[in-house]
């Protein structure tokens, strides 16, 4: 497994070989795929945003996430929320970067 | 280091995202024109109805494109959820004006995603919306068109204007 980023409460790691990317949550290490990873960022984009938080803030606090077709379910807090949408988009921004690198 | 996210799509992840936003838009396009549809229908403009019927249907194959595009190309899309459709008009007028409105936001979007494309080298992307950037100004001035027509016929019987309405089928 290679590092790819480390947040203040998440890691991002790859399996080359395999084609996988990993999450470790703290209490749990995630397997995601390709398409896995995709779904992720989308959902936690969506989630982080201006208009979700609020809606977040304002009633329960917290939100449901699940992974992997449902095989995975977090709890997490507004700054958990920031800190994977931080976490997935600078672990894209490696690999963009490299991209434009390479061009 | 092995890039895993360059050998399994050829779409820049943060260009996918604004191509999932356009997917909701296109969409929610849709649904806004099947309203315009319903509410000409109910009010007896029936040309009208079918105008507004066929750009439903236009705005949905604009929407699948671009759903196809992302899934063609190793991305995920993801199949928009629609609220908060108007189905309320003054008049004629409102609802083609309305209709210029939103084909502007879509025209805006749809600029963005071209613009951002260039900016991250995302040239198939950029390639690939070239065709909504053709269509998207034919789609504006066919709304101004209508709405000058509706100008000059001011004062003429509501049915008239509708009549004429079949000439931008």
């Amino acid at each position: 497994m290679e590092l790819l980023h480390t947040s203040t409460y998440f890691s991002s790691y790859q399996d080359a070989e395999n084609q996988l990317f990993y999450i470790d949550f703290g209490n749990k290490i995630v397997t995601l795929t390709f398409h896995e990873f995709l779904h992720l960022k989308h959902k936690i984009r969506f989630m982080s945003s201006p208009r979700y938080l609020e809606l977040v803030i304002n009633s329960r606090n917290i939100e449901i996430l699940t992974l992997c077709n449902r095989k995975h379910l977090f709890i997490l807090d507004v700054p958990q929320i920031l800190d994977l949408q931080n976490l997935v988009q600078n672990t894209c921004q490696i690999f963009e970067a490299e991209s434009l690198v390479l061009a | 280091m092995k890039n895993i996210i360059r050998q399994k799509t050829s779409i820049h992840t943060d260009i996918m995202e604004l191509l999932n936003e356009q997917i909701f838009a296109e969409q929610h396009a849709s649904s806004a024109y099947l309203a315009m549809a319903s509410w000409c229908d109910q009010n007896g403009y029936l040309q009208s109805a079918d105008f507004f019927y066929k750009n439903a249907l236009e705005e949905r194959e604009h929407m699948m494109k671009i759903f196809k595009y992302v899934l063609d190309n190793g991305g995920a899309s993801f199949s928009p959820e629609v609220s908060n459709i108007n189905h309320e008009y003054e008049s004629l007028k409102d609802v083609v004006e309305t209709a210029l409105d939103m084909e502007i936001s879509v025209t805006q979007k749809i600029y963005n995603i071209v613009k951002e494309s260039r900016r991250v080298g995302d040239v198939g992307t950029e390639v690939f919306m070239q065709w909504f950037v053709t269509e998207q100004l034919e789609e504006e001035q066919k709304f101004r068109d209508i709405l000058d027509m509706i100008h000059l016929m001011d004062g003429a019987a509501q049915q008239f204007i509708d009549e004429r309405m079949k000439n931008y089928l």
